[in-house]
């Protein structure tokens, strides 16, 4: 708020959110999170996740948190151009992210189909980062069809008892809550047999187990239910209508991802090429040629984001650029890892361990890592599939189950 | 930043579509290709029903004041279509006077480019390769009040139907100035080549002591000069983002009717993951025309995005139109190998736009020089 034509010290970000103009929104924001920085990540583990808890904590409580939440759930409640101002600040302002997925990916379910006592139960402490949610669903025996997913739920008065497995668990061995789709239907189903349910990951019977990545990390792991308990209210929506309430999402989060994206590879890009500079690279045309290849298309992806942000304000609609997007980034970061790691040569095969690694290994361990890109939350395969069939129009294949 | 159109845009598309099909497709197209230009009336109807060719120049020459952006929304339209007759040249030497050209050159030639009573072209291009304003070899030597041009110019479009070409041409401490020239001066030479693509003319012209009037003497503005190639560059991407989204549309067409192995071949994955494909490539594509397209609206370029985005357009645009028309051919089967089917006139449109007015690499260097990698 302007008070006598400064900027007043300690806008809460409520008060922010309704400022008349945009560079008045981006100042507050601006200062808030320069204000309160909380400085470089530790190394440790345990130290770096409290700090990041601590973190999100101050965001929430100086209410800044959940940019495009509703301003009844704890959010700011900010139109699509505000968001994108808040995000820029935010990438500039290198300060750490939310924790889990909970938070863009079950949140929007439950704010539109979750009991009053549940958004109250869970809303809040996940936004502010004192619950972290993970997400179960794929299952060794069901990833791409994940309607045939085989974790059952047998109801048993006001509880169901669960049994079963799921893996690719990003971040269970520090989440607090797991939301799972299990079988609640018998078990030719299929997505009209499944339910929602949300369950701590302390309950008694709950397993998790960290798999090691091909980096070495533990980014993901297996959680184990073995006749696991859960109350009833923890059901999101009806019983075998967990499938139809799984995909909600909040208005325009994707293109708004899709922004955040294009710019923060922009960055990358920008380092790989001083980096490329710095060992005399860029004097091997073949490199040069690479990279410039880069360089056009991180400038075509953001374009593309450019429209997306355009169609929104305008129609309200993402429009078709939004569509390809993801897969266009998905390559383009496995692409600029290899890039990276083939202009170090054998240097670029150090990994982050030794002190001969280059920039600690992060192009060697990108370029792992980035193998996910084109496998999880849908294969390039069944996205072309999806693209073909929902975009174009393409028949679907009639020998795949409905 | 991000184009959407306003309604009055997506009728101009909407018309101007409408009026090629009606005019300038199947044996129209055909009949065309074979006599070497358009239908007159077709020109003439395009001129005064619709204002095409005036349709980027200003009302006080007799067009109708609109910007790039509408000018390219009917360039994806002729290149859609495949239209044969000498549309895009015309209108870059219309967008050349107004970037670089005095009042008097203005007021001599805008009105009867405006009305359609002028073909005419650009003459840029001296070697198989390169596009651009540096390095040119055609000479102007001053004689009296006009000037006069020696050299050779190639691959000029519409060369040999022009009324009117406007000539880059450099004095003799090598700044370059456009000169216009009449088609028929004395001293001109015009050879047309046989190219591969049937849709389009191309000409080499040899000048030799050529009477031309100056546009904009040499030196006098080469950002306006510059101008002049990311305008051209932005009008090639628009008939090739036509011409891919059209291919598309073909590939996508066929895949849901043809029937093979008891279903339509669209629901094989390697064909639709073939068709998603072509799709990312012309949304991407559309994403780099849309950029260059509104900066080259934004006004003069003083600090070069308009050429980096240029470059950049013609680069990826390109080798999207050629891959496109490719795939377009494939998802066809046999049929395509026919010349009764229009799919390989696509991939002869797209090769030779990819070719003309710098190839791929010729583009991907100047993007690479210009961003400094």
């Amino acid at each position: 708020m302007r008070i006598n034509g400064t900027t007043e010290p300690t806008v809460h970000g409520s008060a922010a959110a309704d400022v008349e103009s945009d560079d008045e929104f981006r100042e507050i924001v601006r200062a808030f999170l320069t204000r309160n920085h909380p400085g470089p990540p530790p190394h440790a583990r345990d130290e770096k996740l409290e700090w990041q808890k601590s973190w999100l904590a101050t965001l929430f409580d100086g209410g800044f948190a959940g940019p495009n939440w509703p301003r009844e759930h704890g959010g700011m409640g900010l139109s699509f151009p505000r968001q994108l101002v808040y995000q820029e600040e935010y990438a500039r302002a290198k300060v750490p992210g939310p924790l889990g997925n909970g938070v863009g990916i079950a949140a929007p379910t439950i704010m539109k189909y979750g009991t009053d006592e549940q958004r109250r139960r869970f809303l809040a402490p996940m936004l502010r980062g004192d619950r972290v949610w993970c997400q179960g669903f794929s299952e060794p025996e069901a990833g791409s069809d994940l309607p045939s997913l085989r974790t059952t739920a047998r109801r048993v008065g006001d509880e169901y008892v669960v049994t079963g497995q799921k893996v690719w668990t990003s971040h269970a061995d520090h989440s607090d809550v797991i939301y799972a789709l299990v079988r609640t239907g018998d078990a030719a189903s299929r997505q009209r047999g499944i339910t929602y349910l949300v369950v701590d990951l302390e309950t008694p019977g709950v397993t998790v187990r960290p798999l090691a990545d091909l980096a070495g990390g533990t980014t993901f792991s297996e959680v184990f239910f073995e006749d696991v308990r859960v109350p009833v209210a923890n059901r999101l929506g009806e019983e075998n209508g967990g499938w139809r309430i799984a995909r909600t999402s909040l208005g325009n989060e994707r293109a708004a991802s899709a922004l955040k994206s294009s710019a923060m590879y922009r960055r990358v890009l920008d380092e790989l090429l001083a980096l490329a500079r710095e060992r005399g690279a860029t004097d091997d045309p073949l490199v040069r040629d690479r990279l410039t290849d880069l360089e056009i298309r991180v400038r075509i992806l953001q374009y593309g984001a450019e429209r997306t942000s355009a169609s929104i304000i305008h129609t309200g609609e993402p429009g078709p650029s939004a569509s390809g997007a993801r897969m266009q980034l998905a390559k383009f970061e496995q692409d600029i890892h290899e890039v990276a790691v083939d202009l170090l040569g054998a240097d670029g095969l150090i990994t982050k361990g030794s002190p001969e690694a280059v920039q600690r290994g992060r192009w060697l361990t990108g370029f792992l890592r980035t193998r996910a890109s084109t496998i999880g939350t849908g294969t390039t395969e069944i996205q072309r599939n999806t693209l073909a069939e929902q975009v174009l129009g393409l028949p679907r294949d009639p020998s795949m189950p409905s | 930043m991000g184009l959407t159109f306003s309604d009055v845009q997506l009728d101009l598309r909407a018309v101007v579509r409408s009026f090629l099909a009606e005019t300038a497709e199947g044996a129209d197209r055909r009949q065309a290709m074979a006599t070497g230009g358009p239908e007159p009336r077709a020109w003439t109807r395009m001129a005064n029903e619709l204002g095409l060719q005036g349709l980027a120049i200003p009302e006080e020459y007799g067009g109708s004041g609109g910007s790039f952006v509408d000018l390219a929304i009917v360039l994806e339209e002729t290149g859609r279509s495949l239209l044969v007759a000498p549309y895009l040249p015309t209108v870059l030497a219309g967008q050349a006077l107004l970037a670089v050209g005095d009042e008097r050159a203005r007021a001599r030639w805008l009105p009867a480019v405006a009305d359609g009573a002028v073909v005419a072209t650009v003459a840029l291009t001296e070697d198989s390769h390169r596009f651009g304003v540096d390095g040119l070899r055609v000479r102007a030597r001053r004689a009296g009040d006009h000037w006069l041009l020696t050299g050779a110019k190639q691959f000029v479009i519409d060369g040999g139907a022009a009324d009117l070409v406007l000539v880059a041409a450099c004095d003799d401490t090598g700044a370059v100035g456009l000169f216009a020239v009449e088609g028929n001066s004395d001293g001109l030479v015009r050879r047309n080549l046989e190219g591969v693509d049937p849709t389009r003319r191309l000409s080499h012209l040899d000048f030799t002591d050529v009477a031309a009037v100056s546009v904009s003497d040499p030196g006098v503005d080469p950002v306006g000069l510059q101008r002049i190639v990311d305008v051209t560059l932005g009008a090639i991407v628009a008939e090739q983002l036509g011409g891919a989204q059209r291919c598309l549309d073909m590939a996508v067409e066929y895949a849901k009717t043809r029937v093979q192995f008891g279903r339509p071949i669209g629901s094989f994955q390697a064909v639709k993951h073939s068709c998603a494909d072509m799709w990312l490539q012309v949304e991407a594509a559309r994403s780099a025309a849309h950029h260059l397209w509104e900066t080259i609206d934004a006004g003069a370029d003083g600090d070069g995005e308009t050429t980096v985005a240029a470059a950049l357009a013609k680069e990826f645009c390109s080798r999207a139109y050629t891959d496109v028309a490719k795939r377009n051919i494939q998802i066809h089967g046999g049929i395509a190998i026919t010349w009764e089917h229009d799919a390989h006139l696509y991939l002869k449109r797209a090769k030779s736009s990819e070719l003309l007015c710098g190839s791929p690499d010729h583009h991907r260097r100047r993007v690479a020089d210009l961003v400094g990698i």
